[in-house]
Formats: structure tokens, C-alpha cells, sequence
């Protein structure tokens, strides 16, 4: 009788064991794969601080071309205050946001862009009127049955997995970004 | 006698469980604290880079390499800043002595300490950093690219001097020589040496091919040779204004760059980081063969195309062609039982999209 009760406790004490075993097994995954996700959209917003110093170190009328590390699966975008697309994160300012979305093969439009930047991503008010972000894409059209690539032109800039240069000009009402050809 | 039992049999329940949460909780509260903070840079990166080389390599993509670019700005005035880092953080000023000499010493310090420090950084290229498990079933499109780490920036203040200073500084500046006859702080042993020093790795020549940047441009720029005058067509133009202002403009930064590609063929690996219209000598335990540049075209030219006064610069930049690089080539020491075979290499180039991304397919680290 004695003994079967001591089994019993030996493998009541097993499973605690093992349930805490596996519980710290899966708060050190959870907590790797967070901190891997923490690093990446800290770089995003190192990306956008980065290239928020840039334009406001450059006065009205003038042009800088940068170069910017980019990170794989991330866009540039940005709308003026005028454009009723614009994320609700932006206010009623012009903005430029760096946003989560794999965006490089399928071509997608203004408000496409405007949610996925609501749903992910990083923004930061530009004291400009109008702003153009723009870049040209090779990508399928979505929802369109016969695939074909096309050369399209858009609102945002993919980032790569290495470094992209950018071309930031300011005028007095206008700020655009694009990368130069 | 029941109520000893009892006692006892809480006792071998309760004490092993309560110690096994303890060791729970303490070990989360641990867990918890991983916000690295608190260490500086360097340290931050170190361990994270031997704890990628720890890691299986299933799970390395996911051990996240916590080493940011350094950015140091060399400046002469006292609040000198770079424009090159505007809107950047962290930047680390560095103040040059007056004396062009002094300067030039100091520029050529900062740049081999970049460079050694990336290297010692990396653990000397043979850890194996960019394994994934896509790789190890041998499915990975991308294996053979390179992947890199952009250790450090180093960019000169040019409005703290004047246009001739700068270009008698730049005019003087030989990094190579610099690793050859210095010593490393804190050792006895001379850059080169010091990079020699384990007997695997090396601080190789890397030389200018003739077919390609140098070529590119002196082609373009023979045809103001032949003619002597201005008669350019348009694309030549925009070509050499682009070039022009580069110089202008102030591309005087350069990165230290740590890349590592893997390939079961080491002669090969070499081909894929050197693609940047150089050729790197390979082989462990070669003799460095490093000199300063001997040859810019932008110098061929002074006052037509080029304003007087910006050898220097062009000299500084030059150093695309020869700066010698730090290289490894051999097995990876990682977790993985089947070490792969690669090489490494640590070089310094300008800070710029050509040149980096001729190097990287990939980056990794924070900008």
C-alpha cells in the first residue's frame, strides 16, 4: 500500500516536472521569437528616424541621395495630408511610415498599402503639404487571373535585403522620395 | 505516528516542488532580464555572435545578432559634425590633431582599429554566423551568397578644414602601411601580424582589376584625354557630373564590412565577396603584399574635369582597389557535427550602394 502511494507521488512530482519543463521550453521559444521580431522592427525604426534626420537636415530646394540598410519583407511609404487613403495613425499630417508587408511581387494600391501600414508599421509626421513616394516595380497585378509582370509605378519602395540608396528632395511645399535611377 | 507520516509525505512532496518553482521563477525573472540594455556595444555583440556560432543551426536565424554599426565622424573643430550621420544616432566623435601628419596618422589609426576590431568581433571569420535550416538540408537558393555585417562607418567632417588641408591630409593617408609597421594597442604585435597571428587567417592584398571600375571610368574620361576640350556627349557628362560631385559632395566614408560566404569549394567562395572590381589573393599564410594606391583616375586630369585640390580625396577613395582585407578560408567552427566549409573576410570599402551590396547579398545587424 506504502509503496503504491509512493509510486503515485513519483509520477505526480514526474509530471510537474515535466509540465514546468515544457512550460520553460516554451517561454524560451516565445521569448527568442520575440526578441528576433522586437530586433526587427527596431531596425524599422531606426530605418524611419534615420530617414527623418535626413530630410530635416536638407533645406527647401535642395536634393541628398542616401544610403539606407534595409530590411527584407519592409516598405517605405508615405501620404499627404490632403489624401483621404492615409492611415489613421497619421492624423491630419503628411507622413512617412515604414511598414511590414511583402509588397515587392504584387502590385498594390494606395489604400492596400494605407492598411497595411495601419495594421503594421511605423509613421512619423512630415510638416510638408504633399509628399511623393514612389518607385517602379515589377509585379503582378492582384486578383488578376492571367498573371503577367508589369512595370508599375507606386507608392512605396520595397527595401531589400542589403543596402538601397534613396534620392530625398525638398521643395518649399513638396517633399519627395524616390530612389534615383 | 499518522500525523508523522503525513509530515513526511508533505515534506517529499512539497519541498522538491516548491524548489522546482522556485528555480522556475528565478530562472524567468532571468529570462525576463534579457534586455542586453544594460551591456555596452561591443560586449552586446560578442555574445551575440558566439551565441549564434552556439546555436544549432536549425535555430541560428532566429538568435538575433545584436551588433549595431558604429559610427564615427572625424572631425577637427570641437563640435564638429558629419553631415553624412545626419539624423543619426550614436555617432562617435573623433578629433583630429592639427598637424596634417598627426591627421593623417590619426585617420589611418581609426581605420585599422575599425577594421581589427570587426574582425575580433566576428571571431576572426571562424564562426560559423549565417547558418540556417534551409542550408543544412542543403535547400537554401542562397547558399554561396555572401552575408554580411557592416561593423563600422567612418566618415570625415570636411567643413572643419580647408579644401586644401583636407586634401594634404588624405593625400598622406596609407592605411596599408599603417597595419604593417603599427602595433595593435595593447599588443606587441603589428596589425598584420596580429591578423596572421592565429595561423589561419591573414590580412591579404587585394588588388584592382583592370577590366572594371578603373576602367569604367578611365574610359570615359579618356575621351576628355583625346580631345582636350569639352566635347562631351551627354551621358559622359552625367557621368563624370556624378562622379564630380561624389568627390563634392563628400563621400568621404568609408565602412568596415565583415561578409562570410559558404561554399564547399574555398576558391570559389573568394569570388563571390571580391566581386567588386578587385581580386583578393587567397591562401592562409601568404605573405601580405600591400601597398598604397598608385593609380586614381581622377588624378590623370587635374583642373579639367576635376577641381584642383581633391587628389586627395580621390586617393582617400581609391583605396577601393588595394586596402588589404582581412581573410579566412576553411572549415566554420559551429554546432553543426558536418562543419561547412567557406570563407570570411573583413574589408573596408566606401560607404556606398555599389560597392557594399557588390559584396552583400545580404545584411544583417542594426543600421
Amino acid at each position: 500500500m506504502k509503496s503504491k502511494r509512493g509510486d503515485l507521488l513519483n509520477n505526480v512530482l514526474g509530471l510537474l516536472i515535466a509540465v514546468i519543463g515544457i512550460g520553460l521550453l516554451v517561454f524560451a521559444v516565445v521569448k527568442l521569437y520575440g526578441v528576433t521580431v522586437n530586433q526587427e522592427e527596431e531596425n524599422a525604426k531606426n530605418i524611419l528616424n534615420v530617414i527623418e534626420g535626413k530630410i530635416k537636415n536638407l533645406n527647401d530646394g535642395e536634393t541628398g541621395k542616401y544610403p539606407i540598410q534595409g530590411i527584407e519583407g519592409w516598405f517605405l511609404s508615405g501620404w499627404s495630408g490632403d489624401n483621404k487613403e492615409r492611415p489613421e495613425k497619421c492624423f491630419l499630417e503628411s507622413c512617412i511610415c515604414v511598414c511590414k508587408g511583402d509588397v515587392e511581387n504584387y502590385y498594390f494600391n494606395s489604400l492596400e498599402i494605407s492598411k497595411k501600414c495601419q495594421e503594421k508599421g511605423f509613421c512619423r509626421d512630415i510638416d510638408k503639404g504633399q509628399l511623393s513616394i514612389s518607385s517602379i516595380i515589377k509585379a503582378y497585378e492582384v486578383g488578376i487571373e492571367e498573371l503577367k509582370r508589369e512595370e508599375k509605378l507606386v507608392n512605396y519602395i520595397t527595401f531589400p535585403k542589403n543596402l538601397i540608396e534613396i534620392e530625398i528632395k525638398k521643395e518649399r511645399d513638396l517633399l519627395s522620395i524616390s530612389i534615383p535611377v | 505516528m499518522g500525523f508523522s507520516k503525513k509530515g513526511a509525505l508533505v515534506a517529499y512532496i512539497l519541498i522538491p516542488m516548491i524548489l522546482a518553482l522556485a528555480g522556475f521563477i528565478i530562472l524567468l525573472y532571468f529570462l525576463g532580464m534579457l534586455d542586453f540594455s544594460s551591456y555596452a556595444g561591443d560586449e552586446v555583440c560578442k555574445l551575440s555572435v558566439l551565441t549564434r556560432a552556439t546555436t544549432p543551426a536549425t535555430a541560428q536565424n532566429f538568435v538575433p545578432l545584436k551588433c549595431s554599426t558604429k559610427k564615427i565622424c572625424l572631425t577637427k573643430a570641437f563640435f564638429g559634425e558629419c553631415k553624412e550621420f545626419a539624423g543619426e544616432k550614436n555617432v562617435e566623435r573623433v578629433s583630429l590633431p592639427s598637424g596634417v601628419e598627426e591627421a593623417a596618422r590619426k585617420i589611418e589609426e581609426t581605420n585599422a582599429n575599425a577594421k581589427y576590431d570587426c574582425w575580433r568581433m566576428m571571431g576572426e571569420g571562424k564562426l560559423d554566423l549565417f547558418g540556417n535550416f534551409w542550408e543544412v538540408l542543403g535547400l537554401d537558393s542562397e547558399m554561396g551568397q555572401s552575408t554580411c555585417i557592416i561593423c563600422s562607418r567612418i566618415a570625415i567632417d570636411k567643413d572643419s578644414f580647408s579644401e586644401k588641408e583636407l586634401d594634404d591630409i588624405l593625400g598622406q593617408v596609407d592605411i596599408n602601411n599603417y597595419m604593417e609597421t603599427r602595433q595593435v594597442p595593447g599588443s606587441e604585435l603589428t596589425y598584420v601580424q596580429a591578423f596572421s597571428n592565429s595561423g589561419t587567417s591573414n590580412l591579404v592584398a587585394v588588388q584592382e582589376n583592370a577590366d572594371n571600375t578603373k576602367e569604367e571610368i578611365k574610359s570615359v574620361l579618356s575621351g576628355i584625354f583625346e580631345s582636350k576640350e569639352n566635347t562631351l556627349n551627354a551621358d559622359d557628362k552625367a557621368y563624370i557630373k556624378n562622379n564630380y560631385e561624389k568627390l563634392e559632395n563628400g563621400n568621404l566614408q568609408r565602412t568596415y564590412v565583415f561578409s562570410q560566404v559558404k561554399k564547399q569549394d574555398v576558391g570559389k567562395a573568394l569570388s563571390n565577396l571580391g566581386n567588386i572590381g578587385v581580386s583578393i589573393a587567397l591562401g592562409a599564410g601568404m605573405t601580405p603584399v600591400i601597398s598604397k594606391a598608385a593609380f586614381h583616375p581622377y588624378v590623370l586630369i587635374p583642373g579639367l574635369v576635376v577641381a584642383a585640390g581633391t587628389a586627395g580625396y580621390a586617393a582617400y577613395n581609391s583605396y577601393i582597389g588595394n586596402e588589404a582585407a582581412g581573410e579566412y578560408c576553411g572549415k566554420f567552427q559551429s554546432s553543426i557535427v558536418n562543419e561547412q566549409k567557406g570563407c570570411s573576410l573583413v574589408q573596408g570599402v566606401p560607404y556606398d550602394v555599389k560597392y557594399v551590396n557588390s559584396i552583400c547579398k545580404n545584411i544583417q545587424g542594426n543600421p
